[in-house]
């Protein structure tokens, strides 16, 4: 018996696609009927390959792919069934349909379980109906094999988006984690600069303080100075055999008292000032600070014959921030307003300080001079670190106030004024409180 | 003229001010109160006998620029400075400029009292210094020509008989004109004539 006839068509069966002349495969072990067959689907346009046996079908399945199979239930050496499982167990999977010499029922269930696609009894229709369920066959094959390949399209692109999602995942999840260090490691660096700015700013105003020290002895040396004459004045009082002075005591004690809360609101002021205290964030009305501050610049302004005037813009809207840190500033505006108001002439010794909303969430403060103004050359330079115009002036409190104003989201700038002097501005964002 | 000294006080802090009144009131002296220099210079008469006690740091016309303004004036007040921060320069030129005494802020009532019982005894005995020398001007003004001749040779130390020689007159007329002049000068001995005369007049005879 033959083995495997060689394909009768030329065309090889790699090149054959869906909607081509389909192979077919035919497992027959009648020579005759084989050929009848294979001529009849010739003439259907299909190549076929003949094979005689289930050994042969077998070795030729696991080299091709044919479009179908054509079996012949009853082989010479084995049963279509025992064939059909010998080809799954080789992992071959192909389309099939059975013929059978003897219809019988239970052939007919196991091969259509087996996943047959027809069923043909070879009796006097056979041939008449080969061609119709051959073509029925193929389709549905094909179908089969759309539906397949479109499956495993889908099932690739699926497992491919998979992959990418899962790396992509990944990717992001790293990024993700450099992120966090990368903000971790700002927020170092911003806590450090933070630090840094605080203590800078601290040093700045133990040195201020260390320039008032003449100022704030005599300051505070007034009302001790006050207190213990008043009670000396009383021991004197009530020692002496003269008349008794009731009224002058009462007073004179009453005057004690008073001066000495002058002296502990200086000493609270100036504590509250150099007190190196970790900043903190609290709401400040300004322009009760500002006034605060004109108490503690009280004796500079006195000095230098100066009158202090508030133009403040009441209610204002409160700020978010370190209150020693702003007062600090508002120190040092102050303080370099009376001293560049020192040489002038009295009518012009005086320091307006002024508050407005700008817009509906910004705060501008005006400290207005009508000294000797700053000269022109170096009116950006006062803001510069170590740059300064006084003889004992260390170029920091200017170069510091900026920074702090910078430090709450606001800035600080000079403008010459329109007749003598300059204003010093600067700005902080309002602070909304929660209802 | 006005006999009661007065405590003048300048500070510009009104509480001072008033603490330093009361307690000079206290010690039953008479007490003024000036809120600055200005004010007590408008005010100040120099006939007034008294004390001044100043403070250093005012604002304007500080305390020490007082003492220099008084000078200049020829006002010889004397005056106790007062400081809540003083250092050697500033006392140094305090004294210079003619303070008596200089006290430390707050300062205890027992130095305050005799830094201004120094003053006023001070005050006393140079107002009772300057009403002699006027009264010896008053009478060195009544001297004749030939007594001033006399009187300036005397108080340069020459006898009788060298007086006599230089002015060409006889030891006799010198002896006559030094009595006039002893008793006009209201002097005792020779020793008080030109002790007076010096103390009104430092530079007579010199020129």
């Amino acid at each position: 018996m033959s083995v495997i006839n060689q394909p009768r068509t030329a065309a090889p069966a790699d090149l054959e696609d869906a909607d081509g002349p389909a192979l077919i495969l035919v497992v027959e072990d009648d020579a005759a009927l084989l050929t009848l067959i294979e001529k009849r689907l010739a003439a259907g346009g299909h190549r076929t390959v003949g094979v005689a046996n289930g050994v042969s079908a077998l070795a030729w399945l696991k080299q091709h792919a044919p479009s179908l199979m054509l079996l012949d239930y009853s082989l010479p050496d084995m049963r279509g069934g025992q064939l059909l499982q010998e080809i799954a167990a080789e992992g071959v999977r192909v389309p099939f349909v059975v013929a059978t010499g003897h219809g019988s029922e239970s052939v007919a269930v196991e091969m259509m379980k087996r996943g047959a696609y027809d069923y043909l009894v070879k009796d006097a229709t056979f041939m008449k109906l080969l061609p119709a369920v051959v073509e029925k066959a193929l389709d549905r094959a094909r179908q089969a094999e759309r539906l397949a390949r479109a499956e495993g399209q889908l099932r690739q692109a699926h497992e491919e988006l998979e992959q990418r999602v899962r790396q992509r995942t990944e990717e992001l999840a790293e990024a993700n984690h450099r992120l966090r260090l990368e903000m971790d490691e700002r927020r170092r660096a911003e806590e450090q600069v933070h630090q840094h700015q605080a203590e800078l700013a601290h040093v700045a105003r133990l040195s201020t303080v260390g320039e008032m020290v003449a100022e704030l002895t005599h300051e505070l040396n007034q009302p001790l100075s006050a207190i213990s004459s008043y009670a000396q004045a009383c021991q004197r009082l009530l020692s002496s055999d003269g008349p008794d002075d009731r009224k002058e005591l009462l007073a004179s004690l009453h005057q004690v008292g008073e001066q000495a809360d002058r002296a502990a609101g200086i000493i609270r002021r100036l504590r509250r000032f150099v007190t190196k205290a970790k900043p903190v964030q609290i709401v400040v009305g300004v322009n009760a600070l500002l006034r605060d501050v004109a108490e503690l610049t009280g004796i500079d302004a006195r000095m230098a014959q100066a009158k202090v005037c508030f133009e403040l813009t009441d209610p204002l809207p409160p700020v978010l921030g370190d209150r020693i840190q702003i007062e600090q500033v508002v120190v040092n505006l102050m303080r370099n307003a009376f001293e560049a108001m020192r040489a002038c002439p009295p009518e012009f010794r005086r320091l307006t300080i002024r508050t407005a909303l700008d817009g509906a969430d910004r705060i501008v403060v005006d400290v207005c001079d009508g000294g000797s103004g700053v000269p022109a050359d170096v009116i950006e330079r006062v803001f510069d670190r170590f740059f300064t115009t006084k003889p004992n002036g260390m170029g920091m409190g200017l170069s510091i106030s900026r920074s702090i104003i910078e430090h709450h989201g606001g800035t600080l700038w000079v403008t010459p004024n329109a007749d003598r002097g300059s204003t010093f501005h600067f700005t902080l964002p309002s602070y909304e409180e929660e209802p | 003229m006005e006999t009661e000294a007065t405590i003048f006080i300048v500070d510009d802090d009104p509480a001072v001010r008033q603490a330093l009144t009361v307690l000079i009131r206290s010690m039953h002296l008479r007490a003024e109160a000036y809120e600055s220099a200005h004010q007590f210079l408008d005010a100040c008469d120099a006939a007034r006998p008294g004390c001044l006690l100043v403070d250093v740091r005012m604002p304007g016309v500080s305390g020490l620029e007082l003492l220099e303004q008084l000078n200049q004036r020829e006002i010889r007040l004397p005056a106790i400075v007062m400081s809540a921060y003083g250092d050697v320069p500033m006392v140094v030129r305090a004294m210079k400029a003619g303070a008596m005494t200089f006290l430390e802020k707050p300062c205890r009532d027992q130095q305050l009292w005799e830094a201004i019982q120094e003053g006023l005894r001070w005050d006393a005995a140079h107002r009772q210094q300057v009403v002699l020398r006027s009264k010896v001007l008053g009478r060195l003004q009544r001297l004749t020509p030939g007594e001033h001749q006399v009187l300036q040779r005397l108080s340069d130390g020459k006898s009788n008989k060298t007086i006599a020689t230089e002015l060409e007159l006889s030891v006799r007329t010198i002896e006559v004109r030094r009595a006039k002049l002893m008793k006009k000068m209201k002097a005792d001995s020779l020793a008080e004539l030109i002790r007076l005369t010096v103390s009104a007049d430092p530079d007579y005879g010199k020129s």
